[in-house]
Parts: structure tokens; C-alpha cells; sequence
């Protein structure tokens, strides 16, 4: 932590500290008559359980499918469900609850303590996450991905003499399980301790590219990552001022750092027969944050300080494994890598009078990076040194400022305009420096209780100091390019909100909204992006026994971009259009004598994306992406008698696709590149679930 | 994948209808008021005596709930009862004339006649510490969206605080990350494996976004430790801001990328010796199988686009 940092959190905490203790006033509450004895309220005792027990019947095998679920084989799955509870006559709660428990996809959670006093929880979560069903590969898995011993080397995938009767199918997954443990103590009236720690553990493999030069394989690699993440927060609060200071820290650490892999292909230079990656390197992180908040009569200012560290040093591996090259010297041997972070936010906020209310946020946002700068002499992959090249740690300083003012007029009319002003200033960038600044103004206008419209328009400008092109050792960027997060950028946005609630059990909302960015001054890069959206929904529930709703998305996109293929000025235009709807709707029904109810929902999601090239020939036109999803979920639960419900669900999901960067393009279908066939299949699943809910009598 | 049990906003406007006294509750059972302290005469019994298990909005749930404790010195239920929330009910209490409407009382909720000021004042008597200190501050509070537009009170479960449940509480307002979250590529939130709090501080927070945490790239570090770096060979903008690539709601593209390589990455790059070559059609089957523009594209041999920490791999080759 710097100092100045250690010294800001020093001065800052104790003024909020301060004021927190300042401002505190007790508050007088009225005595309770001694005659309310409550005799209606319906105290719980003793325990309460219910438990589903069914199977569930999945059609088809599908990996998107049983994605985040684990239903991705056709057949049955148990369905177990359950939660337990139970109140102590000492005050104390406690619960516990197991979903999903026949799946890849369990949580279990406990959850309990003495509300008012302190509270305990835990939770399991296993998440699997399926990449694709099976990719088509002749690699052994492992750290090191070796080829059979009868493989054929060759300058193009086409001369691969052995690949098809070597490739085998291999799932491209991993499991996801995580566990948070929790503490909430009410130590003293108004003094809060909190602690956690959550693990979050990730096994299984990924798919990779390893490349020499101009040729690449993609290969499945291991994938083993454990992240450990403590927290431990303090805080006080008052009637009229709140505060919390707390640590966070973090430590994430990878069982298979590097991978190494055969080459595939004829080596262009001696000895570059196996090829090596650096995979995610160990890393920690550790967070010291202050919150506080006063209030001031009818305004409150808030402030919240964090400072923090990333550190890695994580060993180097060999810049080359390539035997036929001399030993490269590094620098230094592991990074000892090293970033501060700070960041320092105040709001103001204040309701001035009843018509007129004010906020404003100052925020500045500190990365700075304290590693070492070397040269590294770069040996270009695994095949001969080609130079040198200096790291580049980047850094940058952000500061905002934001300001909103909102005025209520007569009429139940409410005006709002605002201002914001955010700069940024990087290291070794392009440009160094960028300003932004922004102007909206909002109209509200409320009508017979049942009406709203709201229209807000926003203008902004970024503008920065002077491009250039970086030169650090590598290839020169096109002096003619703007990165579009640095470019300078005209931003115009139009919204506007329609509620109407025409009577109590009918709400209808509509937004619309046009953004159009403009980055004039870009000769290369993106030079326009534009966006449409609309999103409507209505929802209608005339009384607690049935209610129903329905909604419409569409949002688009159209970006222009230059490029140059000379290294000069513009030879070649793209255009994208992109456009994604999706419908739902949905109704909820019990009967009158509530022992049935019935629940349906629908929704269909299109997405689609047209890319059109213009290089001085005709233009030219790509097939589309193009994914389609529609769903239906139908359930009813039937409650037999009050121990017993049984509920029949059927779900039915279709999944389409077209994606011609992927369909279609086999293991050998690119002469340089050595694929695994890994696409995404469509699919169609329906899947039928009976499951039985008992209830037994409450344990008093 | 689809389920919405019960739309959110749709239960909330019902039991609203029904706790939103304006003149149509049953006055039967209810004993005189006291007007003298302005609380009713008998707390929670005189207001059960209405709102019981048949009344239109039970509210008896409250009972299996925190806020239902004795054993809490701060809950209601240790104090006033139904009244330390809705305040002083002497009055709403009273015996109305046929015709006549039943007197106001606070009651929750974005259709509620009560000022979302004085209604989130009462939550927040307890519940500062659960607000936190940047609530008051907050878009949410800014634009008048009070703990009960979220929250519910009267239920077994508060929704907003089930992770398989509160997206749907979420949506009811941001309607087009719903949309979102329905695409082909998505974090698990349609799959009740993510709430949207994961990322998200709905009291207000530091970050952008209202973000859970102090920045958008410690909010992803979260849960994608192995991005964090820092790494010998930075990707600036990884290291600024994972969202000048990737979306964080939903995608029509793998790994929740905003447009496909090698447009996404030629937005920012045009080199020397590695032109900024177009990929065309001609490019593709059945005319070309351009490494360009299949498969992973760039990625194809720039595979750490996150960062690389091998001492050759300037290039994010390896």
C-alpha cells in the first residue's frame, strides 16, 4: 500500500468516525401497553419439513442442454428437494435446504441463529458447466498433450496421414463447486461483525490453442483452479449515520500452471517439437474498504475509501523449450508482479425540500502498477529468438465527477437534468489522456395515479491529448487507427418510459431508447455504432388466485468499422447488424379451493447477426449468426391433503443455431490450423418431471 | 430454464390492492381506537382480527419469518407490534359507515399513498445496517424505488433474497437485461445458479453500475480469479475494464463477447507486419477456410488474450 494511500484511508476514516458519533441522537420509542398480548399471532414452535421426492425423464442427450444443470444425458434423473426448519424456544432459527440433490447441480444451505443476535450460514453449490458434448481430438490429455505414437507430421492438416483413425471424443467440461461460510454477530446495539469465507473450486478441462508461427492446434487442456476468498467487515450504525470498515482477501491458486503439447506439424525450425503455454498464474489480492454515511437533517454524504494490492510472482517458465536454442537468460525469474489499487467515492445526496433534491458523486479510481520493467528476449513459439521486447505495466488514474439536480413542478411534473465529467489518464497508451463530458436532462410526468412518461435525452463528447503510435519492441499499430476506448466519441442517447396501470390489476410498461456513437475523427477502427431498444411487458393479476403477463424485447445494433490491409489508409469497410427479440408469457392459476394450481410459461429468444465486407469488389455478404431458443414450462401441483402434493411439470426447450465460423469446419478442414470439430449441436429436449412432496406433522 | 414462478410484479400489485387500504376492508371485529396515543387498542390483535387467513392478502406468514420474532428486541413483534411499521392505527381501526372509507394508514409499496420517504424510514429504523451506508445516495433511493418495491414483508420467503427468485424482482424493472439473460450465451442466472446480487449492490455501492464491488474488473475477479493477474504481458484493456470486450447479460456470442473476432479485435488493432486483413466470404467454405476468419480467429494463435506470464509471449501467443 502506498503511503499516500495509507495516509488518505487515515485521514478519511476517522473524519467519518468522527461524524458518525457526532450526529447520533436517541430516539424515544413508546411503550407497549401491557394488555397487547397478541393472542392471533401465530408464534411458531417447534420444527417444520417438507421434502420432494420424484424423477425427472430427460429426451435427449445435450450439453448446452445441461449446461448449469447437469440434466445433459437422455434418461432419468431423481428429483430431491427438501427444507427443514425449526424454532427453538430460546429464540433461535434454524433452517436447512437441499435442492437439486439427484443432479450435477446440488446446493445444500444452513442457514439460522437467534434473529436479532447473530446468524450462521453455510451453503454447497455444484455448478457443472458443459463446453461442448465432444470435440474430436488425437491428443492425450494432461499437462502434456501428446500424440500418438504413430502420428505423421506434415506442413498442412491435409498431409495428417493417421488423423482419422486417431481422433477420439473427449467432453470439453468442468465442475464448478462452490462453498461460503458466514457469521453475522450483533456484538453490541448497533455494532455488526461479519465474516466469510467462500472457496471456489473449478476442475475439468478447456480447449486451447497452441500455435508455432503461422500453424496452431487447438487442443483440450487441464483446467484446476482453486480461489479461497476471506472477509471480515465492522459496522456501527446510528439513527442518523452508518459505518463499516472491512478486509477482503483473496487467493487464487492453479494446480496446472503450464501445459506443453506435441507439434502436429512439420517443424519450421529444429528441435520446435513440442510447444509450451503459461496458463493462469497463482495470483492474491487483499482489500482494506471504509463506508460511511452521516446524515445532515434532510441530506446525506457518503463516502466509501478502498485501497488494495494484486500481487503474482508466480516462477517463469523457460522462455522456449525448443532443445535446438541456446538458453535464453531472463531478466529476473518469476514477476514479483504487483498492482495497488484505490479508490475513493463521496456522494452527496439531498432532498433540499419537498420539491427539490440534489446529488452529486465524486469518484477516483487508481491502478498502479509497481512492476518491474525488463527486457525479455522473445523467442518467437518455440521457434527462434526474434528480439526483445520491454513489459508494459499499465496504469491509470480515473477520476468522475457526476451531479443530478431533480425539481418537482405542479402538475406532478418532475424535471431532472445532470452533468458528468469523467477523466482518465493511462501509462503507456496510445493517448494518455481522455476526458469525457456528459449533459441529460429528464422530464417525469405523472397522471391520474395510473400514468407515467419519462423522456431523457443525453449528449456527451469524449476528447483526449494527442494519439501516437506506441513503439515497444513489437509491430507498429497503423498510425491511422483510433482504439475505440481511447478515440474520441460523440454519444447522443434519447429515452423514453410509458407506465400505465388503467386499473389495480393492470400494469403495461414500454421503453424505448435510441443511442447513437460517433467516432468521426477515426480514419481506422470503429467509426459508428448504433443502437435501438424496446423492451414492453404487461401484467395483469385481478386478485391473488390467477395473474398473468406477457413481454417483448428488441434490442439492435449496427457498427461501421474501417481497416487497411496496406498498412495505409482505409481499403476495406465492415458493417454488423445484430438484432435480438424475445417473447414471454406466462400465468400463474390456483383454484378456489386451492388444492390446484396450474403455471405456464413460454419464451422464445432470437438472435441474429449479419456482417457485410466492402473491399472495393462487390460487397460481400457472410451468412448470418443466428440462434434461436424457445422454451415452455408447464406445471401442476395437485395438493391431495395437507401432508401430501404431488406435481407434474413438463418442459420442452429448443435450441437452433448457425454459426459458420464453427459448423461444419472439421479437424482437418483449416490446412493450418488443427481443429477439434467443436460446435454446438442443435437440440430439442423434452422433459417430463412427477414428483411427491410429503409434509410431515409439525414436530412441537 | 424459463420458469417465472409468479411474476413478481404482478403478486406484489395484488397483495398492494389488498393491503393498500383505501375503504374496502371488513370493519368487522374492530374495538374502539385509542386515540389518545394514536396506536390501536389491542396491537396486532385488533389489525388480525381483519387481516387474518381469509382476508384477500393473509399476512399470518409473517409469523415464520424474522420479522415475526418475539425473540428479536428490534423485530416488531418485541415492540409494536403491526404499528412499528405501519405506524399509529387507532384511527384506521375505527367502525366506517357503509360507504364510508377506512382512515389511512403507512402502507408499503410503489402504489402505496405513503411517501416512499416515510415508508423506507421505517425499514430503516431497523435496518440501516442492512441498507449500508450508501443507500441513501443510491440510484434506487434517488429515484424513489424504496425497500418495498423490492422486499415483501407478509410472505414466508422475501423473493428478492431467494437467489432462484430474485431475478424475476429484478426484471420487473429491467426489462431488457431479462431479455438479456434469455440469449444462447449467459452467466447462470436463467438457471438459478446466479442472482443478480451476486454482482450487483441494489442499496448503492462504490462502483459503476451499482456494482457489488469497487470496479467492473473486481466484480468479474470475483468469480474469474485467474483473469486477475497481473501478468508479466498485460492486455491493457483486460486490466481496465473486462466490459470493452465482453457484456455481462447476455450474448449472442461465445464467452459473452460483444461482436466476433476478428471485428471485435480489429476495432483496436492494425499492425505492421500482422495487416488488418479483412475477412470476407470468399474466406469461408465453400470458398476459402481462412484461419482469419474460422474458428477462434485471432485467438487461434493469440489464445491469452487475458494476459500471458510466459516470458516469450509479448505477443499473447503463448
Amino acid at each position: 500500500m502506498s503511503t499516500a494511500a495509507f495516509s488518505a484511508m487515515a485521514r478519511t476514516a476517522p473524519c467519518i468516525a468522527a461524524l458518525v458519533l457526532a450526529v447520533d441522537a436517541a430516539s424515544a420509542q413508546p411503550v407497549v401497553p401491557e394488555d397487547w398480548d397478541c393472542r392471533f399471532c401465530a408464534f411458531p414452535s417447534g420444527s417444520v419439513a417438507s421434502f420432494w421426492l420424484g424423477s425427472a425423464f430427460v429426451s435427449d442427450a445435450s450439453g448446452k442442454f445441461g449446461t448449469y444443470t447437469g440434466l445433459d444425458d437422455e434418461g432419468f434423473y431423481a428429483v430431491a428437494d427438501g427444507t427443514w426448519r425449526r424454532w427453538l424456544d430460546d429464540g433461535q432459527v434454524w433452517s436447512v435446504r437441499v435442492d437439486d440433490l439427484g443432479l450435477k447441480s446440488r446446493s445444500i444451505a444452513l442457514d439460522g441463529g437467534r434473529p436479532g443476535s447473530y446468524r450462521v450460514r453455510a451453503q454447497y453449490d455444484a455448478i457443472p458447466n458443459i463446453r461442448y458434448d465432444g470435440i474430436r481430438t488425437p491428443f492425450a490429455s494432461g499437462t502434456r498433450a501428446l500424440l500418438p505414437s504413430d502420428w505423421v507430421t506434415a506442413s498442412s492438416t491435409a498431409g495428417f496421414a493417421t488423423l482419422a483413425a486417431n481422433e477420439r471424443s473427449v467432453a470439453i467440461s468442468h465442475d464448478r463447486e462452490q462453498l461460503m461460510t458466514g457469521i453475522e454477530w450483533r456484538a453490541r446495539e448497533s455494532l455488526d461483525i461479519r465474516a466469510e469465507f467462500r472457496r471456489d473450486a473449478r476442475s475439468g478441462n478447456q480447449l486451447i490453442a497452441g500455435s508455432f508461427a503461422a500453424v496452431s492446434a487447438w487442443l483440450p487442456a487441464p483446467l484446476d483452479y482453486v480461489t479461497d476468498e476471506v472477509e471480515v467487515a465492522v459496522g456501527h450504525d446510528r439513527p442518523n449515520a452508518a459505518f463499516e470498515v472491512g478486509y477482503r482477501g483473496s487467493r487464487f491458486s492453479n494446480d496446472a500452471p503450464t501445459f506443453e503439447w506435441q507439434n502436429p506439424f512439420t517443424p519450421f525450425t529444429a528441435g520446435a517439437d513440442f510447444g509450451r503455454l503459461a496458463l493462469a498464474p497463482d495470483n492474491r489480492a487483499r482489500q482494506l474498504y471504509a463506508t460511511g454515511s452521516v446524515r445532515f437533517g434532510r441530506s446525506h454524504v457518503a463516502a466509501q475509501l478502498s485501497e488494495g494490492s494484486i500481487e503474482q510472482d508466480d516462477p517463469f517458465v523457460a522462455a522456449t523449450i525448443n532443445p535446438a536454442i541456446d538458453a535464453v537468460a531472463l531478466p529476473r525469474q518469476s514477476l514479483n508482479g504487483r498492482v495497488d489499487t484505490q479508490r475513493l467515492t463521496v456522494d452527496v445526496a439531498s432532498r433540499v425540500s419537498s420539491r427539490f433534491r440534489v446529488s452529486a458523486r465524486v469518484e477516483r479510481d487508481e491502478r498502479d502498477n509497481k512492476t518491474q520493467v525488463a527486457s525479455f528476449t522473445r523467442v518467437l513459439t518455440d521457434l527462434a529468438v526474434v528480439g526483445a521486447s520491454l513489459n508494459a505495466p499499465y496504469d491509470f488514474e480515473r477520476s468522475r465527477v457526476r451531479a443530478d439536480a431533480s425539481y418537482r413542478l405542479p402538475r406532478r411534473m418532475q424535471v431532472t437534468v445532470g452533468a458528468e465529467r469523467d477523466r482518465w489518464e493511462r501509462n503507456l497508451q496510445a493517448r494518455q489522456r481522455t476526458r469525457e463530458t456528459e449533459l441529460w436532462a429528464e422530464v417525469d410526468v405523472r397522471r391520474w395515479e395510473s400514468l407515467r412518461f419519462s423522456a431523457r435525452v443525453s449528449d456527451s463528447q469524449r476528447r483526449g491529448s494527442d494519439y501516437s503510435v506506441l513503439d515497444r519492441g513489437s509491430a507498429l499499430q497503423n498510425p491511422r487507427l483510433r482504439q475505440y476506448h481511447l478515440a474520441d466519441r460523440d454519444r447522443s442517447v434519447a429515452a423514453i418510459d410509458l407506465s400505465y396501470a388503467p386499473v389495480r390489476a393492470v400494469t403495461a410498461a414500454l421503453h424505448v431508447e435510441s443511442a447513437n456513437d460517433r467516432y468521426s475523427r477515426s480514419e481506422l477502427g470503429l467509426n459508428a455504432g448504433d443502437a435501438r431498444r424496446l423492451t414492453f411487458d404487461v401484467a395483469f393479476a385481478p386478485d391473488t388466485r390467477w395473474n398473468a403477463y406477457a413481454a417483448f424485447a428488441r434490442d439492435d445494433l449496427d457498427l461501421r468499422q474501417t481497416g487497411s490491409q496496406q498498412f495505409g489508409p482505409g481499403d476495406w469497410r465492415a458493417e454488423t447488424d445484430e438484432s435480438t427479440k424475445s417473447q414471454s408469457f406466462g400465468a400463474v392459476w390456483r383454484a378456489p379451493s386451492e388444492r390446484l394450481e396450474l403455471q405456464l410459461d413460454v419464451n422464445a429468444t432470437e438472435s441474429r447477426s449479419q456482417t457485410s465486407v466492402l473491399t472495393g469488389n462487390p460487397q460481400a455478404l457472410f451468412p448470418d449468426f443466428h440462434t434461436k431458443i424457445r422454451g415452455v414450462n408447464v406445471s401442476g401441483t395437485y395438493t391431495v391433503n395437507p401432508r401430501l402434493r404431488v406435481r407434474v411439470t413438463y418442459r420442452y426447450e429448443r435450441y437452433a443455431n448457425a454459426d459458420w465460423q464453427l459448423d461444419g469446419i472439421d479437424t482437418a478442414t483449416i490446412p493450418s490450423i488443427l481443429t477439434v470439430g467443436a460446435w454446438i449441436p442443435k437440440y430439442a429436449v423434452d422433459m417430463l418431471t412427477v414428483a411427491f412432496s410429503y409434509t410431515p406433522a409439525r414436530d412441537q | 430454464m424459463f420458469t417465472r414462478p409468479v411474476t413478481s410484479r404482478a403478486a406484489g400489485l395484488a397483495l398492494l390492492a389488498m393491503l393498500s387500504i383505501d375503504g374496502i376492508t371488513l370493519a368487522l371485529g374492530q374495538a374502539p381506537a385509542d386515540t389518545e396515543s394514536g396506536y390501536s387498542p389491542r396491537g396486532a390483535d385488533t389489525c388480525l382480527a381483519c387481516h387474518d387467513t381469509g382476508a384477500d392478502a393473509p399476512v399470518l406468514a409473517i409469523f415464520e419469518t424474522a420479522h415475526g420474532s418475539r425473540d428479536d428486541p428490534r423485530g416488531p413483534f418485541a415492540q409494536l407490534q403491526c404499528e412499528s411499521c405501519h405506524g399509529p392505527g387507532a384511527a384506521h381501526a375505527q367502525r366506517v359507515r357503509r360507504g364510508e372509507s377506512q382512515a389511512p394508514i403507512r402502507t408499503f409499496g410503489p402504489q402505496s399513498g405513503t411517501p416512499t420517504e416515510e415508508q423506507d424510514a421505517a425499514c430503516l429504523d431497523c435496518h440501516a445496517s442492512d441498507a449500508g451506508p450508501a443507500w441513501h445516495a443510491s440510484t434506487h433511493a434517488f429515484n424513489d424505488v424504496g425497500c418495498a418495491s423490492c422486499h415483501t414483508v407478509h410472505t414466508t420467503s422475501d423473493a428478492v433474497l431467494e437467489r432462484a427468485q430474485q431475478p424475476a424482482v429484478c426484471y420487473d424493472c429491467h426489462q431488457r437485461q431479462r431479455m438479456q439473460s434469455t440469449m444462447a450465451f449467459t452467466h447462470p442466472i436463467r438457471y438459478e445458479q446466479m442472482a443478480c446480487s451476486q454482482c450487483h449492490a441494489p442499496h448503492g455501492s462504490a462502483g459503476e453500475y451499482a456494482l457489488a464491488r469497487a470496479s467492473v474488473n473486481d466484480t468479474c475477479f470475483a468469480c474469474h480469479a485467474e483473469k486477475r493477474g497481473p501478468f508479466l504481458w498485460e492486455h491493457a484493456p483486460a486490466s481496465e475494464d473486462c466490459s470493452l470486450c465482453h457484456t455481462a447479460h447476455g450474448s449472442m456470442h461465445p464467452a459473452l463477447l460483444r461482436q466476433r473476432p476478428p471485428l471485435l479485435c480489429q476495432q483496436c488493432h492494425s499492425q505492421a507486419g500482422h495487416p488488418s486483413v479483412p475477412s470476407t466470404p470468399a474466406t469461408i467454405p465453400p470458398f476459402g477456410t481462412s484461419p482469419l476468419s474460422l474458428v477462434g480467429s485471432c485467438l487461434n494463435c493469440h489464445i491469452s488474450v487475458h494476459g500471458s506470464n510466459h516470458p516469450s509471449g509479448s505477443t499473447l501467443t503463448r
